[in-house]
C-alpha cells in the first residue's frame, strides 16, 4: 500500500453573529496566517461557495496584549461581503471554509499554493503509477489517497485494515530550508527526496530505498523523527497485527501557510523511487524483511 | 450627475488591478491620463509624478470658483531591500501596512509582476515563546523561487485581484482607487460654475507628499 493523504487543513464556521462569522480550525492552521487570507465559504444553506475575506477586528476588540502577540483565531471573523439576512439565509454553523488564492508557480519549477501538503504527494502517487505501466512487479499494488490525515490519520487506520497490505510506505511532505528554517529538521528544497528514519519506520525498508536511491543517483537526505512521524505511517504500522512500514518525503517550504512551496522535481523523484522499489521487490520480499 | 454604475466599476476594477506603490505609480497614472484626456482642458504631470487635471467651467457670466479634489493614486506595498540569494529577498514595507497581515500572502514583484510569496518559519519548528508572538518584519521574506532574480529597490504588492461579493466589493488598493475612480467621474462631469482642478497625486501613503506639492 502506498499512501498519500488528498485532505488539507481548513477552517469551519463556529458562530454566526451581525453577518460575520466566526471560525475554528480544521487540523493545525497557522492562525498567523489567516488575518487578510482570501477564503471560500462552503455555504451549506444555498449551496454556494461564497468569496469572504479574513478580518482582523479594530483594535479595541483585541485584548490589550494583542499589539505584540498573535491574534487568536476566536477573535477573527470572516467577511463575505454580504448582509446579514443574507449571510443567515446562505450559511450554517458548521460550513467549511477554505484557502481560495490559486497556486502560483515560481522559478525553478516551484510550485505554491494551499494545500500542497500533501497534493503534491497525491502527484507523486500518480508518477509512481504511470512508470509502473511500463515495468512488470510482482507484488500487488494499492495506491491510497487517504482522508482525514490532518486531524487523526483516520484514513490511513481503515484503509490500511481493509487492505491488509505487506508492506506500507506513506508519502508526505517535510520541512524545506528557507526563510526560518535552517535547523536539522529541515532538507533543502530542489535538491532531493527525504527518507525518513524512526521508530516509525521499519529500519529494513528504510535501508532499502536509501540503496536504491543510492543506486539509480536520486539525490536524498536522511530525515530522523524520534517518534511519530506526523503521517499516515504513524497509523499504517500500528494497524492489524502491525505493518512494515516507510516514509518517503519530499521538502516543502512554508508548512501549513497558504502559500506552501514545493519543486516539482522532487515531487518527480518521490514518485520514481516509488515506482523503482515496487518494481525492485521480489516475491518473497516479505519474508526477507528482517530485524537483525 | 455622476453616478456609480456599472462602467464605474469596471474602471475601479481595472484601477484596483494595477499596481502603484508609493513612487512607481505609473501603472495607474497611465489609466488616469487616458481616461480624462478627452475631458480635461490641461493636463499636466509634475515633478514628483502627480496628474494634475483643469477642467474650466463653461458659464460665461460670473465669477467661477476654482474647485481643488484631490484623490491618491499609490498604495501600500513593499521594497525589496536586499538579497538573500537563490530568491530570496528581504523587504521593508511602503506605507503603514499591520505586519500581521504579511506572512503567507501571495505577492507580484516589480514591474514585471514577478510571482512570489511571503514566508517565514513554519509553526511546527517554533519554540512555544514565538508561537504567542506576531512574526516581525525582519523575519519574514519574499521568495520567488529557486534561482529566481528580481531586483533591490524593486516595488510589490499583494497579488490579490478584484472581486465582487453580493454587494461588496473586495480588493487590494480600494484605498484610494475608489477616490480615484470617483475623480475621474467627476471631471467628466463636473459642474458648469466652477473650474475643476482635479490632483491625482503620489506619495499620500507616506506622508501625504503629492498632495503638499500640487496644492501649490
Amino acid at each position: 500500500m502506498i499512501a498519500a493523504h488528498m485532505d488539507s487543513i481548513g477552517l469551519r464556521v463556529s458562530k454566526i453573529v451581525d453577518g460575520f462569522l466566526h471560525i475554528t480550525n480544521v487540523g493545525g492552521i497557522d492562525v498567523r496566517v489567516l488575518p487578510g487570507a482570501e477564503v471560500t465559504v462552503h455555504a451549506s444553506g444555498s449551496q454556494e461557495e461564497l468569496p469572504a475575506v479574513i478580518a482582523k477586528p479594530p483594535e479595541r476588540f483585541l485584548p490589550e496584549s494583542a499589539g505584540e502577540a498573535v491574534i487568536g483565531i476566536n477573535y477573527l471573523l470572516v467577511d463575505t461581503g454580504l448582509t446579514p439576512r443574507d449571510v443567515e439565509r446562505k450559511v450554517r454553523v458548521g460550513d467549511l471554509v477554505s484557502f481560495a488564492n490559486g497556486p502560483f508557480d515560481l522559478a525553478g519549477d516551484v510550485v505554491s499554493g494551499h494545500s500542497l501538503d500533501n497534493r503534491a504527494s497525491v502527484a507523486a502517487l500518480t508518477v509512481c503509477l504511470e512508470e509502473l505501466q511500463a515495468k512488470s512487479h510482482f507484488l500487488d499494488v494499492w495506491a491510497v489517497a487517504t482522508v482525514q490525515e490532518e486531524t487523526n490519520y483516520l484514513g490511513a487506520y481503515s484503509s490500511a485494515f481493509a487492505l491488509r497490505p505487506q508492506i506500507a510506505i506513506a508519502v508526505d511532505g517535510t520541512f524545506a530550508k528557507g526563510p526560518g528554517a535552517n535547523s536539522w529538521q529541515t532538507i533543502p528544497l530542489g535538491k532531493g527526496v527525504g527518507l525518513c528514519l524512526g521508530p516509525n519506520m521499519h529500519p529494513f525498508l528504510h535501508t532499502k530505498l536509501k540503496e536504491l536511491a543510492e543506486r539509480l543517483e536520486i539525490p536524498w537526505f536522511l530525515d530522523v523523527t524520534t517518534s511519530d512521524s506526523g503521517t499516515d505511517a504513524f497509523a499504517m504500522q500500528v494497524t492489524a497485527e502491525g505493518i512494515p512500514t516507510a516514509l518517503v518525503e519530499f521538502p516543502i517550504r512554508y508548512m501549513h501557510m497558504p502559500i506552501e512551496s514545493v519543486a516539482v522535481k522532487d515531487i518527480q523523484r518521490a514518485g520514481r523511487l516509488l515506482a523503482e522499489f515496487i518494481a525492485s521487490l521480489e516475491a518473497d520480499f516479505v519474508e526477507t524483511i528482517l530485524w537483525e | 450627475m455622476p453616478t456609480f454604475g456599472n462602467a464605474q466599476l469596471k474602471l475601479l476594477e481595472k484601477l484596483c488591478n494595477a499596481i502603484a506603490v508609493s513612487g512607481d505609480e505609473a501603472e495607474v497614472r497611465k489609466i488616469v491620463l487616458e481616461e480624462i484626456k478627452p475631458y480635461a482642458d490641461e493636463v499636466k504631470v509634475d515633478a514628483l509624478g502627480s496628474v494634475l487635471a483643469t477642467r474650466i467651467g463653461n458659464r460665461r457670466n460670473g465669477k467661477r470658483m476654482r474647485v481643488m479634489l484631490d484623490a491618491h493614486m499609490d498604495e501600500v506595498g513593499f521594497m525589496l531591500v536586499a538579497d538573500d540569494g537563490e530568491g530570496i529577498y528581504r523587504f521593508e514595507s511602503v506605507g503603514g501596512i499591520d505586519v500581521r497581515y504579511l506572512v503567507g500572502k501571495q505577492v507580484l514583484v516589480g514591474r514585471e509582476r514577478i510571482p512570489g510569496v511571503i514566508g517565514g518559519k513554519p509553526v511546527h519548528l517554533m519554540n512555544a515563546d514565538e508561537r504567542t508572538k506576531k512574526a516581525p518584519l525582519d523575519s519574514l521574506r519574499i521568495d520567488i523561487g529557486i534561482g529566481g532574480k528580481a531586483n533591490v529597490g524593486d516595488r510589490a504588492t499583494f497579488a490579490t485581484k478584484f472581486r465582487r461579493a453580493g454587494p461588496s466589493i473586495l480588493s487590494k488598493s480600494i484605498d484610494d482607487r475608489i477616490g480615484v475612480a470617483t475623480l475621474i467621474d467627476l471631471l467628466k462631469h463636473a459642474p458648469p460654475n466652477i473650474d475643476l482642478c482635479a490632483a491625482f497625486s503620489v506619495q499620500e501613503e507616506i506622508g501625504l507628499r503629492g498632495a503638499k506639492v500640487a496644492a501649490q
